[in-house]
């Protein structure tokens, strides 16, 4: 339920940017036909509707979850709004009020969200319940009403005329409607059913009723059902002369005044909406034709940047230190397997490794290396396994390994990994919910809790996903890195040795082997750790490398690629020496 | 005596009633089904409300008029009983327009758009 709940609040919060840009397009295209608005109220229902949305580069949407789904579980809660003011205000408050702590036996979080759900549901009960209540008892009044002709029935109980009824749509009118009215009365209802608004209300009232929690989402409905009439007003007086667009406004005046004249009311509050529409009835121009080109381009754009989520971030945006500034990142992902039967040893990583004597290493490349140290299972508590064990790096409050993985002795390169998300499942099943992790403090054990509901429910092996963004820093205050040098590509060359040369002055050459009629030359460029080398020998060719240690690794994706040896990404061209002499390697 | 009251759908139904009287209750379901486009329910209802404020009579089955077409006078609801009803509409009614609390002024004021 909480998961829902967040999934709806998820929802509501990108949908409210919608209904603001929504706010601002109906200022904008006063003069635009009403059934345009309409269309943009449906982009905002089918934001609310569907969970999914296709990631864009045009999307306006700050942030697709502003509520990360791990914030229930995880030791510090963080909101990602896509507003970095907002984010830094509230984070630090939300970590200090709803961080777990170490003593305490719930989290906060998981609290305050179960609360909050059922707060949520209750409300949209109460108002599904209002709704099937009112229809009940509407339905038990209308029933002597009489049948006037067709779908169309009178009430002494019906004061203004409507559409009731989902399949068969009947229209009440009160008795005695003037002569003049019914035709036009009758001419309105009529194309509500045909524009199958009573579904379209009723489709609104039940979003409302998810969505109550949201302020904007109210304003939303309140103007949708304006849009609405106005766009039927519309419909219905297209073909009118002016001689009976007056008959038709008199008609909604006559309709909307009870029969007996009211004092002013002080709760009354706003424009009386009748007044507006008789306006607009009575000014109504058919739209030119440019004005509804205008109107749908707006619908297409405002669908495109908000209907569409933004990329997925695979750079995040991460705090540096002054005088480091960021030289690479990588996503890195492991996956831990734990035997069920057996969670006293024998724990082993994806990739292979295992470990013993309590001591796993998660993941490892030539730089980085994560270790767990005294994996301790445990199955002391009645309600969690879990899993202890400390890590070799710090885990800080904001859910990261910050501290230097490896800080190489020869470069002024460190590591950072952060933990992006975690998971729990077997063979065949997620356990959402299963995994919490808590670590507190500095250099501090950190503990994976796994529920025992799941272990009980899983096969015989638990896998653990974990995501972690591999953060590499370099210090700013150190000198640029340079790739000056000789470097051999570590695959076959075409007849030969494949050399790269790299010289001071900023020149480059290759020869891709004795075979080769074609050397490569031109002028090589850094930026952060991209190396670019770009042929000025009449032959267009671009191939990109990324600067690791040493070694270059091929960047297949930005690359042309060579002449006789096609490169795989991620190949290595190892340095082996300085610059020859010689001009030709 | 004081005529009892007898509501405007109450009276379409009357007209039947004294058109057919005497007239059995099978008999008037079946007419106010295709007249009035009532249900059977229904019909029994008011048969029950009516006989009940001393319009009809319901004698094992056959129903018979109390008071005449001449007699008869149709009540108009009383508003302030039905306000409260009316304002709460369900939310999900297309309806043509709402009732609202329009004084004499801004009625003069939409008279005099629609006029223009």
């Amino acid at each position: 339920m909480e998961e829902l709940f967040l999934t709806v609040v998820n929802l509501s919060l990108t949908a409210g940017w919608l209904v603001l840009a929504v706010l601002v397009l109906r200022l904008l295209l006063r003069r635009a036909p009403k059934w345009s608005f309409c269309l943009l109220w449906a982009l905002v229902a089918l934001r609310l509707v569907c969970p999914f949305s296709i990631e864009s580069t045009l999307s306006l949407i700050p942030s697709a979850q502003p509520l990360p789904r791990d914030i229930l579980y995880t030791a510090a809660p963080e909101i990602q709004s896509g507003i970095p003011a907002l984010n830094s205000a509230v984070n630090p408050v939300l970590q200090e009020v709803l961080a777990p702590s170490p003593t305490a036996s719930a989290n906060p979080t998981q609290i305050w969200s179960f609360l909050l759900s059922q707060v949520w549901l209750a409300g949209m009960i109460l108002l599904l319940l209002y709704a099937l209540v009112s229809w009940l008892l509407l339905k038990r009044r209308l029933s002597t009403a009489t049948m006037l002709e067709g779908n169309i029935r009178q009430s002494e109980r019906v004061a203004s005329p409507f559409v009731l009824g989902l399949f068969r749509p009947v229209i009440y009118l009160p008795y005695h409607i003037p002569e003049g009215d019914l035709s036009y009365v009758l001419a309105h209802e009529r194309a509500h059913i045909r524009r199958l608004d009573h579904w379209w209300k009723l489709a609104g009232y039940v979003l409302l009723a998810v969505y109550w929690f949201h302020p904007l989402m109210w304003v939303a409905y309140v103007l949708f059902c304006r849009d609405m009439e106005g766009a039927c007003d519309e419909r219905v007086i297209r073909a009118l002369s002016t001689e009976e667009r007056r008959g038709y406004s008199t008609a909604l005046l006559n309709c909307s005044i009870r029969r007996r004249p009211v004092a002013p009311c002080p709760l009354a509050f706003g424009e009386a909406v009748v007044k507006s529409r008789v306006k607009a009835v009575m000014s109504y121009k058919k739209p030119a034709f440019w004005v509804v080109i205008i109107a749908l381009a707006a619908c297409v754009i405002a669908a495109l940047c908000f209907l569409t989520s933004p990329k997925e971030p695979t750079v995040y945006d991460v705090l540096t230190q002054d005088g480091y500034a960021v030289l690479s990142q990588e996503q890195v992902e492991l996956t831990l397997t734990v035997p069920k039967s057996a969670l006293t040893d024998d724990c082993y990583t994806g990739k292979g490794h295992t470990f013993a004597d309590g001591q796993v290493v998660v993941w490892q490349d030539d730089s980085t290396t994560i270790y767990l140290h005294n994996v301790m299972p445990s199955n002391e508590r009645e309600d969690l396994l879990y899993m202890t064990f400390d890590c070799s790096y710090r885990f800080s409050n904001y859910g990261s390994f910050v501290s230097p993985l490896k800080a190489s002795e020869d470069s002024s390169v460190s590591n950072e990994c952060t933990l992006r998300s975690k998971s729990l499942r077997d063979g065949t099943t997620a356990y959402p919910d299963a995994l919490s992790l808590r670590g507190y403090g500095p250099g501090t054990k950190f503990t994976f809790y796994v529920s025992k509901e799941a272990c009980m429910a899983a096969r015989d092996t638990l896998m653990i996903d974990i995501t972690c963004n591999q953060v590499q820093y370099y210090e700013t205050s150190g000198e640029q890195l340079s790739p000056v040098g000789y470097y051999r590509y570590e695959g076959e060359g075409f007849g030969g040795d494949f050399t790269l040369t790299l010289r001071d002055d900023g020149s480059f050459t290759y020869y891709e082997g004795g075979l080769s009629s074609y050397i490569g030359a031109g002028q090589w460029s850094v930026s952060g750790n991209i190396l670019t080398l770009e042929d000025e020998t009449g032959i267009t060719r671009v191939n990109c490398f990324r600067m690791e240690g040493d070694d270059l690794i091929f960047q297949a994706k930005d690359s042309t690629n060579f002449i006789y040896i096609k490169v795989d990404n991620g190949a290595q061209f190892r340095r082996i020496g300085d610059p020859p002499v010689n001009a030709f390697p | 005596m004081e005529t009892p009251k007898i509501f405007e759908s109450e009276y379409r139904f009357c007209l039947i009633l004294w058109e057919h009287e005497p007239v059995t209750t099978t008999e008037l379901v079946k007419l106010c089904q295709s007249q009035l486009g009532w249900k059977r329910t229904t019909t029994y209802t008011v048969i029950k409300r009516l006989g009940e404020r001393g319009v009809l009579r319901n004698q094992d089955g056959l129903v018979t008029a109390l008071i005449s077409k001449e007699d008869a006078q149709v009540s108009e609801i009383d508003e302030l009983m039905e306000k409260k009803f009316q304002g709460s509409l369900p939310a999900f009614l297309a309806a043509f327009a709402r009732r609202q609390s329009l004084s004499k002024d801004e009625v003069e004021e939409i008279r005099r758009i629609i006029e223009k």
